[in-house]
């Protein structure tokens, strides 16, 4: 006897429905459990992320982006201060010094969310290049009013100052260098009809004329890690 | 004779994999090697596979539309001649889903209707190709063009040009050849950068043999004047990139359905970057590039059951190197040489099984590569060390992949895509820190459609992924070492109701998880991504003039991290979104567009309650426009939002799970504009606009659940402009030029002007 197209059919509604049951009550989708957090009366070893305070202004976004780089957390402090990636739109986008794009012909050109992450993973918890402080100073940080229209979005003009201190322990006694990126820069930030603000656009308009700068964070982007 | 047809493309296939396997064994993949600079230096190697790729492809095509043959083409203008060729191939890609989408649909149950259907379509496909070709040799001639561009900002404006021309005779022998100039100022930076280029591309096709032949030049020199260095002082770059190449490639059938296709290309390349600047930031670099590749390739279609295709393919250059870097007193020139390599194989297997397995195809890749370049140095610490000191870096990479696809139709209305994906990519650098990376990834996923009734489908996907990232460098370990997992699963239901009420019910349930080997400052980085999302979407229209639509939907996001160091950033994220849209077009001339918004975030904080937000908005956009006759029409918009943000704690009087909302910030947004548009001239040749813009936004902050302070900004742009489109035979001319005036309470006024400008000949 040959099934009628109607049984077939709710055969294969029968067995989606009994997968779909098999998949809830599996572990497939059930995560882990996060134990509670160290605490640093008792345990050395802990090292608590920085607070990520909620981001109602541009000020408070670069607050985190300081924490997030001092405290060496990538995941979720730095990354929740970039602006989120939409379906076919990559919403982040850096822009280099053109001194800097020059000596890395396209090596900027299709900058997104995902490479920035990667970069500031590679510099804060590649765990060898015997990096061991990060001190980041937002000397000017003043909004360029009315630049844009729309109050969604909104343009500091930015002057920082990055120091990276490293400590060699191969040798004895340890040998401590540091690096300094220092520039002038632009910074679109996008959220304000949410009160939900995120870094959308890093622009450096010049490195820093301090001798001691290598550069702006171009150049430290550049030559950190795959870069890709 | 069918035994011995086989058995050619199957020894073939064979082959490959065995070279495949011999190359593999001896040119092992080194682990995050880090020779010395010396030995580095010595080797180096510039591979460009995608170029000889190119090639293959090209060969089978090369013999009915020779221009698509040349590598150079991706330089060279755009034509008539490159879009002839992307057509061609979307009605090929077109053939291809006539044919999935007969399988699936089941409307030919019986196999060799089914084979019927597939070549009918694809014969349709042919023949709409090589209508597309006779088009364009009817077109062929002398065909030159010139474009030019102005676009002017409040802080930036860019101009170029570019003067094209085109030769082609029937015989499809073809030259092509472009200049192009821009200029553009970027204000915020203080910097001109200036680019010109010329290309010339000449093909000779000799269709009856299969043959083309092509040479290709191309001189682009790009200056950045003005740009400030770590002295502060101004600095010019000058790049200067030269390159020649000639390719001849073959396509022909060498026996009834086998096909073989073969490239051969050699070219010369050159760059020269000078930076000079008055202080100590100048440097130099020199590249010079004599290079070769082919590639072979082979496809047999003679069964109905199977077709086979492969190809390999290599590309050998030589480097020199010259950059004031280099000099030592063993070498005062400053020069380097080194050679390149690059292999490149891919494997093919399609075959039909059946009713059941209309479509089931392997592929199998493998690509590999050394590249070097040079870049500035650093130092011991791994910073750089500025921009004028260049070293050589060698960049080393091993693609392999095989990939698996089936189409899998067990009855008449439910047809399955069945993918099973397995691939390894490494890359390491000699010199730069923390840069090898070794991963393997294995995925499989099932993506289905079920045709309950002729107006209800669902669909469904199932994905299941493993991804291992070894970071790992020469044993030193990277915190970033760990294997990733995801799991997906996607449901959809669709049912139209009547011809005007659609509707769509949706979800999905997605676990990433990361399992992290090595411990770094902030602990392990293990972390669970919880994602799920239910929603409906109604369409439905109201009359001939009205419209509606309904979206809404529930979404969670939870973040768990499981290293104690790191558990206090958990939280679980909820959001509730309903948008409702509405369009009534009331008269021919006007219509009105809205869409409501109401949605709210709830975010809780695993560990730290206090700290549980909830943020709510809602929002009415509203749009119109009105054409009074053909020359003058109104539009315009009015936006409100209003959003809060705050705590959302538990009461902490009771015990029940009443939460309470306490302020920390309002915003409350209007914005009003109204356009008016009149066309001097019929057809817009002549048009003026006007545009006036308001935006008030007021910002309450909240201390306390009491009022701290209030802020209002009021932002108003006042945009008068000229339009104008003229078109006379192949010229065409669009220009526009705004003047906007911004009054806001910060600025007070803040007047710039916009201008955009296309010219356009076809000579």
């Amino acid at each position: 006897m040959e099934n009628s197209p109607s049984s077939k059919r709710n055969a294969f509604l029968a067995a989606l429905c009994l997968l779909l049951l098999a998949s809830s009550g599996c572990d497939v989708f059930t995560p882990r459990t996060p134990p509670p957090p160290c605490d640093p009366l008792t345990d050395p070893n802990c090292r608590t992320p920085p607070i990520e305070n909620e981001p109602l202004t541009p000020e408070i976004v670069r607050d985190n982006i300081i924490a997030a780089m001092e405290g060496f957390t990538v995941s979720p402090n730095y990354e929740n201060s970039i602006a989120e990636e939409l379906p076919g739109e990559l919403l982040f986008v850096y822009v280099p010094d053109p001194a800097l794009e020059s000596v890395f012909p396209g090596f900027f050109a299709d900058w997104h969310r995902a490479r920035e992450v990667q970069f500031m993973l590679d510099l804060l918890q590649s765990g060898s290049n015997n990096l061991r402080t990060v001190d980041l100073n937002v000397t000017t940080f003043s909004e360029l009013p009315g630049h844009f229209q729309d109050p969604d979005r909104a343009r500091y003009n930015v002057e920082y100052d990055l120091l990276l201190t490293f400590v060699d322990s191969s040798v004895d006694p340890p040998e401590e260098t540091s690096s300094r990126y220092c520039a002038t820069a632009l910074w679109d930030f996008i959220g304000g009809d949410r009160n939900f603000w995120r870094l959308q656009r890093w622009e450096e308009i010049s490195p820093s004329s301090d001798a001691d700068c290598l550069g702006s964070m171009g150049l430290l982007r550049a030559t950190t890690g795959q870069g890709l | 004779m069918t035994h011995r047809s086989t058995l050619v493309p199957v020894v073939l296939v064979a082959l490959l994999m065995v070279w495949t396997g011999v190359s593999e064994a001896f040119w092992p993949f080194t682990r995050g090697v880090k020779a010395a600079p010396d030995s580095v230096q010595q080797r180096k190697w510039g591979v460009q596979f995608e170029q000889w790729k190119m090639q293959a492809d090209a060969g089978t095509l090369a013999e009915v539309v020779p221009a698509a043959a040349d590598s150079g083409e991706a330089a060279a203008p755009r034509t008539d001649m490159s879009e002839i060729i992307r057509q061609s191939r979307e009605a090929a890609a077109r053939a291809d889903s006539l044919a999935a989408a007969t399988d699936s649909s089941g409307s030919i149950p019986p196999d060799s209707s089914r084979t019927t259907a597939i070549e009918d379509a694809k014969a349709a496909a042919d023949a709409e190709s090589k209508a597309l070709i006779a088009a364009a040799l009817a077109a062929a001639g002398f065909r030159p063009s010139f474009d030019s561009g102005l676009r002017s900002t409040n802080d930036r404006m860019t101009f170029n040009s570019s003067l094209n021309a085109s030769f082609m005779d029937p015989s499809g022998v073809r030259l092509t050849s472009g200049l192009n100039y821009s200029d553009d100022y970027n204000l915020n930076q203080g910097t001109n950068t200036r680019s010109k280029g010329l290309n010339n591309t000449f093909s000779l096709p000799v269709k009856s043999q299969g043959l083309n032949f092509s040479l290709n030049t191309s001189n682009s020199k790009l200056d950045v004047l003005g740009s400030r260095t770590t002295t502060n002082e101004r600095a010019t770059t000058a790049t200067d990139n030269r390159s020649a190449g000639l390719t001849s490639t073959l396509g022909r059938d060498i026996m009834r359905g086998v096909r073989a296709n073969a490239s051969y290309r050699v070219d010369f390349r050159y760059g020269n970057q000078d930076i000079t600047a008055t202080g100590s930031s100048s440097g130099d670099r020199e590249n010079k590039t004599h290079g070769q590749a082919y590639g072979a390739g082979m496809s047999f279609n003679r069964l109905k059951w199977v077709t086979m295709s492969g190809r390999v393919g290599r590309s050998l250059d030589n480097n020199t190197d010259i950059t004031s870097s280099f000099i030592t007193p063993d070498n005062p020139g400053g020069e380097q040489t080194s050679a390149s390599r690059g292999d490149s194989v891919e494997t093919t297997v399609s075959m039909p099984i059946g009713k059941y397995l209309p479509r089931l195809s392997a592929v199998y890749s493998l690509t590999r590569s050394k590249r070097s370049f040079t870049e500035p140095g650093r130092t011991s610490s791994g910073a750089t060390g500025g921009g004028g000191n260049f070293v050589l870096e060698t960049e080393q990479r091993f693609r392999r992949s095989v990939q698996l696809t089936s189409t899998f139709v067990p009855i008449r209305r439910l047809s399955m895509d069945l993918t099973y994906e397995v691939g390894r990519d490494s890359v390491g650098y000699d010199l730069r820190a923390n840069s090898f990376n070794d991963t393997q990834d294995q995925r499989w996923s099932v993506d289905g459609t079920f045709k309950f009734d002729s107006l209800g489908t669902i669909t469904f996907g199932i994905n299941h992924g493993r991804t291992t990232v070894d970071r790992d460098e020469q044993g030193s370990p990277n915190p970033q070492t760990r294997t990733d997992r995801e799991n997906r699963l996607t449901l959809d239901v669709t049912q139209t109701w009547v011809g005007t009420l659609k509707t769509k019910l949706y979800g999905e349930i997605r676990l990433n998880q990361g399992f992290y080997v090595h411990a770094g400052p902030q602990g392990l980085g293990d972390r669970d991504d919880l994602r799920t999302q239910v929603g409906l979407d109604v369409d439905g229209r109201i009359n001939s003039k009205m419209s509606a639509g309904l979206k809404s939907y529930i979404r969670t996001f939870d973040q768990a991290f499981i290293d104690p160091r790191r558990s206090a950033s958990s939280r679980n994220e909820t959001e509730f979104v309903t948008r409702l849209s509405f369009t009534y077009n009331i008269t021919p001339s006007f219509s009105l567009t809205q869409l409501y918004g109401l949605s709210s975030k709830v975010l809780d904080e695993i560990y730290n309650a206090d700290r549980n937000t909830l943020n709510r908005n809602h929002f009415l956009n509203t749009n119109w426009s009105y054409g009074y006759n053909k020359r003058l029409s109104f539009s315009g918009l009015f936006n409100y939002i209003l959003q809060d943000n705050g705590a959302f704690f538990d009461d902490p009087r009771t015990v029940s799970t009443q939460r309470f909302f306490s302020p920390t910030v309002e915003n409350r947004k209007n914005e009003a504009r109204v356009e008016v548009h009149y066309a001097l001239m019929p057809d817009d040749k002549l048009s003026i606009s006007s545009s006036q813009q308001v935006v008030r936004d007021r910002r309450t902050s909240f201390r306390g659940g009491e009022i701290s302070s209030v802020t209002t900004t009021l932002r108003s742009n006042l945009a008068f402009g000229v339009a104008s489109t003229i078109t006379l035979g192949d010229l065409k001319l669009v220009s526009q030029a705004t003047r906007n005036q911004n009054i806001n309470s910060a600025l007070n006024r803040n007047v710039f002007y916009n201008i955009d400008a296309t010219l356009k000949y076809v000579f």
